[in-house]
């Protein structure tokens, strides 16, 4: 009964088998009870039997499963379509044939965690266009003043903010930089940034701003995370400028008249530190000429590293505007201070986001500097 | 690029726990220490906590953040804490993003006592 639930191939192997037995017997019983010699037709058909029936089981046993498992792996390794392969041996092909299934579900993990990065890489993609939407894209032409503003991230989302908000009778300049960068910095910065927009729409004071944005930016943020920014206030009727710092990087400014470029102290306390920061925060005038630049950065210019791991440092910033801001406009001084960041730099990798914001005071009667520059740090590395 | 030119150690003192920073305390050097602080700040039940800046030459803007979250964890256990021996440098960074108006600072560790 065991025979006719075998498949052709085993019918006949069995068959095949059985008259190959048959044969021996016959030859064995000859030689050595009828004490006569095995006829050679009969051995060369055994012979024949022989030869074929292991030519057949080599062929059916071991070939074909190698083949197919080849046809599959050069299905696999070409890019064509390939499946696992079944197979209920325990031998050296079911071993072959177990580990090329292993391969190709590991592949098809791999293929999903690609997929997967590819799709947070776009997701990404989406928030820092997000955040580019929400800086300025172009420098605006402000009354008295000449503003170049630029900005690199160092991560497809980053933690420097910087805006120029004009309203009816002021320009309103600001630039941040949360604690690291990523994600939940980018996110912080958007809030902080709508934040200030919206408050310089409400209120005229840049110390009223700072202290409200920190108000409703400490409900949300983190402990360990915080915002450092700087607020410069310009006045178009009064050509009055003032600041609030809340634990920024310093303030440059370059006089002219002196030339030389004096740093001064941001003041206050970062946003997201205390609840309350009125008492932390004050409103100051800088007084300015003619000419005269103000310049405001964040930390990645400061901390940019060369191959030795040195620190551009705030003195190289400094002996940098003082080169050479005799000699150039705010688009020129941005561009050079950049550049010498950038050759700085040079060999090492970018850690943190950059901003730099060069301020120019303008003459009465100079009304646009400069007209819709772009804000993105392009063209240098 | 990682830098490994960081570490700490830590001792008792008059029922308070030092902690004493030696080199640069930046991004990598802080997420390779911070479970370890962690830990013994969650285990301290006792006056203050110190941290000694005194070799201290450098903090990057998280490290500074991780202390406020310090700060702060310990001002809800109704635990001190200060810095001590703050160098220059370091202190123009605290002092410019404004930390020191939210977390003590004292030139060396006896007039911490005395205050």
């Amino acid at each position: 009964m065991l025979f006719f639930k075998k498949n052709l191939f085993r019918k006949l192997v069995s068959i095949f088998f059985l008259v190959f037995v048959l044969i021996s017997l016959y030859s064995t019983y000859s030689y050595f009870y009828l004490e006569q010699s095995v006829p050679y037709f009969v051995l060369l058909i055994t012979g024949i039997l022989y030869s074929t029936l292991f030519l057949v089981i080599y062929y059916k046993e071991v070939v074909k499963p190698l083949k197919a498992i080849v046809v599959e792996m050069q299905a696999l390794l070409t890019g064509n379509e390939f499946k696992s392969i079944y197979s209920t041996r325990i031998d050296e092909i079911g071993v072959i044939a177990y580990f090329f299934n292993q391969v190709i579900k590991s592949l098809g993990k791999v293929s999903f965690d690609i997929k997967d990065r590819k799709r947070m890489l776009e997701e990404l993609n989406v928030a820092s266009e997000i955040q580019r939407d929400i800086l300025p894209l172009k420098n605006p032409s402000v009354k008295g003043l000449s503003i170049v503003a630029k900005n690199r991230s160092a991560s497809e989302v980053g933690g420097d903010s910087f805006n120029i908000i004009t309203t009816k009778d002021k320009v309103f300049i600001y630039v941040g930089d949360v604690t690291g960068h990523g994600v939940a910095a980018g996110l912080i910065m958007t809030m902080v940034n709508s934040l200030i927009t919206v408050f310089a729409e409400l209120s005229e004071s840049a110390y009223e701003i700072i202290k409200n944005t920190n108000k409703h930016i400490k409900r949300h943020i983190k402990k360990a995370m915080f915002m450092t920014v700087v607020l410069l206030s310009w006045d178009i009727e009064k050509q009055k400028l003032t600041y609030v710092g809340a634990g920024h990087e310093y303030i440059l400014v370059y006089r002219q008249s002196i030339g030389k470029c004096e740093a001064l102290k941001s003041g206050g306390i970062a946003l997201g530190m205390v609840p309350d920061n009125s008492k932390l925060i004050v409103e100051k005038e800088i007084i300015l000429d003619d000419g005269d630049f103000v310049i405001l950065y964040s930390d990645g210019i400061t901390e940019a590293r060369n191959i030795s791991e040195e620190l551009y440092g705030l003195d190289r910033l400094i002996a940098t505007v003082n080169n050479f801001a005799p000699d150039f406009n705010a688009e020129g001084l941005n561009y050079k201070i950049a550049l010498d960041v950038s050759a700085f730099m040079k060999g090492h990798s970018q850690d943190d986001d950059m901003t730099l914001i060069v301020i120019q005071k303008l003459s009465d009667t100079i009304n646009i500097a400069n007209i819709d520059t772009p804000t993105k740090w392009e063209g240098l590395t | 690029m990682f830098k490994l030119n960081f570490n700490f150690k830590t001792k008792n003192k008059d029922n308070n726990l030092i902690f004493i920073f030696d080199g640069e305390l930046d991004k990598y050097a802080l997420s390779k220490h911070k479970f370890e602080i962690n830990e013994l700040i969650n285990n301290f039940n006792k006056d203050a906590i110190i941290f000694d800046f005194e070799k201290l030459v450098y903090i990057n803007s998280e490290s500074i953040g991780y202390l406020i979250q310090i700060n702060d964890f310990l001002k809800e256990k109704g635990i001190k804490f200060a810095l001590v021996g703050v160098r220059k440098n370091v202190k123009d960074i605290l002092n410019a993003i404004g930390i020191l108006e939210v977390i003590p600072s004292f030139n060396n560790y006896l007039e911490f006592i005395n205050s």
